[in-house]
């Protein structure tokens, strides 16, 4: 347990850096930014602060989500196969399993807590003189959570094999989880829907489009049993495929 | 240490290496080949980054294929230079500790003791992004030795260093290997192997070529002329009293008229006959040499035998 805390700690400061970590803080700057115009837009149109939340929640915040986790899960092993420091890691003390569950644990740590400090602020900023709990904030929290470890170790077993892994994750963030659930015939396929709908947000009387989104929720049950079910399930495929990974450089000729 | 039995790596249609049979044990020994010969796929296969295609590798008895057991006995410094830029010698080194299950104030003592050991106590705390060539092999080293290893592989770990650097690497590696470590050093810089070790293995397009002894090595090559340079006042007439000797089998003057390069059956002979020679001709022999107790000569022989 010692020895995962260790790789776990190097690993965190290494994905926590603020190098690494100016892409979460102009991510949260972004959250503050739009979630500034979201209110001031909103609340011109007379809606419950819990209702300019719930749909701000469902654009953006659970957008940044996934591309808050892609950017962390970079730093699992995709960086270093980049860097070609991979090397470093696999011929050590430490089973390989050890490292790679301690680095997806880091860049999970690393994620929630930029992405916490993006809920916080959107919130606090939309939600002025409204009700966190009501508006579903203080579940958003638990949702995010459990839906960055998820992403993290989804992302993250992309990284082990793929090359331009950030590229690949970036994609997949931006383009499948953020058109996806919103198509109802495909939404099964995508996490963003599963995160989205344990969301339970108030949307309003007049949710445009998202209406479609939250048209049929999956049950809560389910929903939860996918989110943790991916998390844990990538974390363990992921494990597997570095125990199992051969290290061949890419600049190396002989 | 290290047992290679009839091994084989092939990378999709290119082969790394071919049926290599090969025994490591205390000591230092080279690996050498020209690029492409299959150094860097062996020593991969030894660390357990790889597995071989057919064959097998066992190091302490066993697969090293992703075993901490291995792992905590043996140390590598790789080729690549690579190294987390963004974290100073000191801390990446702290890292690596972890990485081998060594914590705390275990891990502080044993990172000074590898850069003292390194000689790098001094620049420990710069960024490994600024540092010079020498700066990083060192510290691949240490990163190789922190955890105390048995076995140490070093994967050409002379390449960019400058003369000075390069004498105490060498220095340092014999004092490892007097502490009784297996050292395992793969170049393709012979002259510089053969100042570091006798014991050697040569590969030549993934083939293991020969394998123990330099001497020995040089035993499968006797057969071939042995050259021998001697420097003299008056080369023309040493010419003339090496031409009678039956062993010689061809010689010639240099070009500068300041000595002869003559090629021998029996070298040992001509090195017995020459003080005398001198003594009674009065040729004024300065110095003499024989490239072919090079290495580079033996690979040469070897490889165009």
């Amino acid at each position: 347990m010692t020895a995962l805390l260790v790789a776990f700690r190097s690993a965190f400061f290494d994905a926590a850096r603020p190098g690494r970590m100016a892409g979460a803080i102009g991510m949260v700057l972004f959250c503050l930014v739009t979630s500034l115009i979201w209110r001031s837009v909103g609340s011109q149109s007379g809606a419950a602060p819990e209702a300019l939340y719930g749909q701000y929640a469902q654009v953006v915040l659970y957008g940044v989500l996934a591309l808050v986790s892609a950017v962390a899960a970079v730093n699992v092993v995709a960086q270093e196969v980049e860097n070609n420091t991979l090397i470093y890691l696999l011929g050590r003390t430490l089973s390989r399993v050890q490292i790679y569950v301690a680095r997806v644990l880091a860049a999970w740590a690393a994620a929630a807590l930029a992405l916490t400090a993006a809920f916080i602020v959107s919130g606090a900023v939309i939600l002025q003189g409204g009700s966190w709990v009501e508006a579903g904030a203080l579940r958003d929290l638990a949702v995010m959570a459990a839906g960055s470890l998820a992403y993290v170790a989804l992302f993250a077993l992309i990284g082990i094999h793929l090359r331009k892994a950030l590229l690949i994750s970036l994609f997949i963030a931006f383009a499948w989880e953020g058109l996806v659930p919103s198509l109802p015939a495909m939404r099964v396929v995508s996490l963003g829907s599963y995160l989205r709908d344990l969301g339970t947000h108030q949307l309003g009387d007049d949710p445009g489009v998202l209406a479609l989104v939250v048209k049929d929720p999956f049950p809560q049950p389910l929903a939860w049993a996918v989110v943790l079910g991916v998390g844990v399930g990538c974390i363990a495929v992921g494990a597997w495929m570095f125990r199992s990974l051969q290290h061949s450089p890419k600049d190396e000729a002989d | 240490m290290i047992s290679i039995q009839h091994c084989s790596r092939w990378y999709g249609q290119v082969m790394g290496i071919i049926d290599v049979n090969a025994e490591i044990g205390a000591g230092v020994t080279a690996l050498l080949g020209q690029n492409g010969a299959g150094k860097s796929t062996l020593m991969r296969l030894i660390t357990g980054m790889i597995h071989p295609s057919t064959g097998q590798v066992r190091v302490f008895g066993e697969d090293p294929f992703a075993n901490p057991n291995v792992n905590a006995k043996l140390g590598f410094c790789p080729e690549v230079d690579a190294l987390p830029d963004h974290l100073s010698g000191r801390a990446f080194l702290m890292r690596m500790a972890g990485l081998n299950g060594i914590t705390g104030e275990e891990a502080k003592g044993r990172v000074q003791e590898v850069l003292e050991l390194v000689g790098m106590t001094d620049r420990a705390g710069v960024r490994l992004k600024g540092g010079s060539k020498g700066m990083r092999q060192r510290i691949k080293l240490a990163s190789a030795l922190i955890h105390q290893p048995d076995l140490v592989l070093l994967d050409e770990p002379l390449n960019g260093l400058d003369p000075v650097g390069r004498r105490e690497f060498m220095e340092l590696l014999q004092m490892l290997a007097g502490q009784g470590k297996a050292i395992v050093v793969s170049s393709h810089i012979l002259f510089e192997v053969e100042q570091m070790t006798r014991s050697v293995i040569l590969l030549h397009q993934g083939r293991l070529l020969a394998q123990g002894d330099l001497g020995s090595i040089r035993s499968l090559i006797d057969r071939h002329p042995h050259r021998i340079q001697i420097r003299c006042r008056d080369p023309r007439r040493l010419a003339a009293a090496m031409a009678a000797d039956d062993s010689v089998v061809s010689l010639e003057i240099s070009r500068d008229e300041q000595g002869i390069e003559l090629r021998t059956r029996e070298p040992e002979r001509i090195y017995r006959a020459l003080p005398a020679l001198n003594g009674e001709l009065d040729l004024g022999i300065t110095s003499y040499s024989s490239p072919d107790n090079s290495l580079e000569a033996v690979f040469d022989y070897l490889v165009n035998r």
